[in-house]
């Protein structure tokens, strides 16, 4: 997966980001373990101001980084747990997402978590998943964590 | 009738028999993803008749990889 922005991002810059993020109610973000090893980061933002829960719709961003862990079903182990949160939990109505035209392996997993395509805009293409499809699809996928 | 390992290889990634060897790796390629890794374990299950663990899916990360996976569940290779 892939950032939106690829700008370099300094330490500064970084510790402003967490100062502010941690404030924000309508955002949530949590950082991927694999065997001990910080591996990548998922969040859920809210269109709104206010709790992130119930909200109609929330905007996913999932992103691995190189580890020594990193293995063929981290990707699909990390949307299922997003996705789980965004639905099960915290009751969202709609989570879309934004893909880089050329990461044709994030839109083909996407694609299997059920997204439908809803636009394309400036090199990306944004994607958008609802709650009945997500559960099809995670019956499907499931049986690959037994 | 025994399909070689590489046959299951080359069909599942979509990619020529000649490109596979032992040490072809996940993400090595572009074809080699996480979608096509799930088609991989579902044809290498049909095609041996086993039911692997997921840890030996999450293992399974080169062609050898899955060599050494497959032949721990007996599976003629």
């Amino acid at each position: 997966m892939q950032m939106v922005s690829q700008t370099r991002i300094s330490p500064r810059q970084q510790r402003q980001w967490f100062t502010v993020t941690r404030e924000r109610r309508e955002q949530q973000h949590w950082v991927l373990w694999c065997k001990g090893v910080r591996t990548g980061y998922v969040n859920l933002k809210g269109e709104y101001q206010g709790e992130l829960q119930g909200q109609a719709i929330a905007d996913a961003g999932l992103y691995l980084g190189n580890s020594t862990v990193r293995h063929p079903m981290l990707a699909v182990a990390a949307a299922l747990s997003q996705l789980d949160q965004g639905f099960d939990r915290l009751n969202i109505g709609c989570i879309r997402t934004l893909v880089r035209e050329n990461n044709s392996s994030a839109l083909r997993l996407n694609e299997q978590l059920g997204y439908r395509l809803i636009g394309q805009e400036c090199g990306f293409f944004a994607l958008e998943l609802l709650p009945a499809d997500y559960y099809a699809a995670r019956e499907r996928l499931r049986r690959f964590f037994r | 009738m025994t399909i070689a390992l590489e046959q299951v290889f080359a069909e599942a990634l979509g990619i020529d028999i000649g490109g596979v060897s032992d040490g072809l790796a996940y993400n090595s390629i572009p074809q080699w993803d996480s979608v096509a890794h799930m088609g991989l374990i579902a044809q290498l299950e049909d095609h041996y008749g086993v039911l692997l663990d997921t840890d030996d899916i999450i293992d399974m990360s080169s062609v050898g990889k899955a060599r050494e996976i497959l032949a721990k569940y007996g599976a003629s290779l």
